[in-house]
C-alpha cells in the first residue's frame, strides 16, 4: 500500500533513521529528546569524528524536533473541516 | 467523486500530524502552518481522484503541500523580505506555541537556511523520505536534492554554532535571531 521510505542506501547517508531510535540502541538516549549542550564530549574528539558528531547531533535535534510537533494534538479545526467536506460531498 | 473509501479517509487523517509538522518547519510559523495543512486536505480532497491508488498517499499530500507553499511565496515575494524578519521575531517571542523549547529553537534555525535546502533537509531528514522520493515531491533530479540536503546541514551546522564552541543553547539561539549582535551583550 505505502510505499516504503527508509533511508537509501549509499555513502550519501541521511540524517537520521526513520523508525525506532536509533539513539536509545546506543545507550545515549538523553540526546534524543533532550537538551544535551555541554555534556556529548564533542569538542574532545579528534576532527573526523567530529563530523560524524556534529552530523548525528544535527539529525537527532532535528527529528527530535520535527517529532515534537507531529505528537502535538491536532486542533479541532480539522475535525470540523473534515466533516464539513464530508457533508458537502453528501449533498452532490 | 462519490466518498472518499475508508482506507483512503483514514490515511488522510493520519497524515495531518505529518502535514502539520512539514508546513510548520517550512514556514516558521504556527498559524500560517496550519493554514497550510488545512488547504492542503481541501485541495486532497478535490482532487482525490487523481490520486493513484497504492502509491504513496503521505508523498503525494507532500507534494500538494509544498506546490501550495511555493505558489504563496512566488505571489508574496514583494512582501517577502519584510515577512521574514517578522515571522522570526514573532517566532522568537512566541516559543510556547511550540511547546518545548528545545523545538522552537530549532525551528527557528530552520528559517534561516535556503527554502529549497530546508525542504529537502526536512523531507529526508526528518520525515525520512528517500532522496528519489524527495526529488519526485519537489520535482528536480535526485542530485540535486543531494546537494541541497548537504549544503543545508552545513549551514545548520553553522548556525548553531556546532562547529566550533560546545556552546549551544536556547538562549544563545533566541538572543541571536531577535537581536543580531546583541547576543554578547554581558550586562
Amino acid at each position: 500500500m505505502t510505499t516504503k521510505s527508509g533511508p537509501p542506501k549509499g555513502t550519501d547517508q541521511p540524517l537520521v533513521a526513520d523508525a525506532g531510535n536509533p539513539a536509545l540502541e546506543n545507550g545515549d538516549s538523553k540526546a534524543v529528546m533532550q537538551t544535551d549542550n555541554n555534556s556529548d564530549g564533542a569538542n574532545q574528539t579528534s576532527n573526523a569524528e567530529l563530523g560524524t558528531d556534529i552530523q548525528g547531533h544535527l539529525g537527532r535535534k532535528l527529528k527530535a524536533s520535527y517529532d515534537e510537533i507531529i505528537r502535538q494534538p491536532v486542533p479541532d479545526r480539522f475535525r470540523q473541516l473534515l466533516e464539513e467536506l464530508e457533508r458537502r460531498e453528501k449533498k452532490e | 467523486m462519490t466518498g472518499l473509501s475508508p482506507t483512503l479517509r483514514k490515511e488522510l487523517l493520519t497524515a495531518i500530524p505529518n502535514l502539520r509538522a512539514f508546513a510548520m518547519s517550512l514556514c516558521g510559523n504556527p498559524t500560517r502552518a496550519d493554514d497550510l495543512a488545512q488547504e492542503t486536505l481541501m485541495k486532497a480532497w478535490d482532487k482525490i481522484g487523481s490520486f493513484e491508488p497504492g502509491t504513496n498517499l503521505k508523498a503525494w499530500l507532500f507534494t500538494i503541500l509544498r506546490n501550495v507553499y511555493f505558489s504563496e511565496l512566488r505571489k508574496r515575494k514583494r512582501e517577502v523580505e519584510d515577512a521574514d524578519g517578522h515571522l522570526l521575531a514573532g517566532l522568537a517571542v512566541h516559543p510556547a506555541q511550540l511547546g518545548h523549547m528545545d523545538a522552537s529553537d530549532f525551528i527557528i534555525a530552520l528559517q534561516q537556511i535556503p527554502i529549497d535546502q530546508r525542504e529537502a533537509l526536512i523531507l529526508v531528514g526528518a520525515e525520512g523520505f528517500s532522496y528519489e522520493e524527495v526529488a519526485a515531491i519537489s520535482g528536480v533530479a535526485v542530485g540535486t536534492i543531494k546537494s541541497r540536503v548537504n549544503r543545508a546541514r552545513g549551514r545548520l551546522t553553522e548556525i548553531l554554532g556546532l562547529d566550533g564552541v560546545a556552546d549551544f543553547g536556547p538562549d544563545r539561539m533566541s538572543q541571536a535571531s531577535i537581536a543580531p549582535g546583541a547576543a554578547g551583550r554581558s550586562e
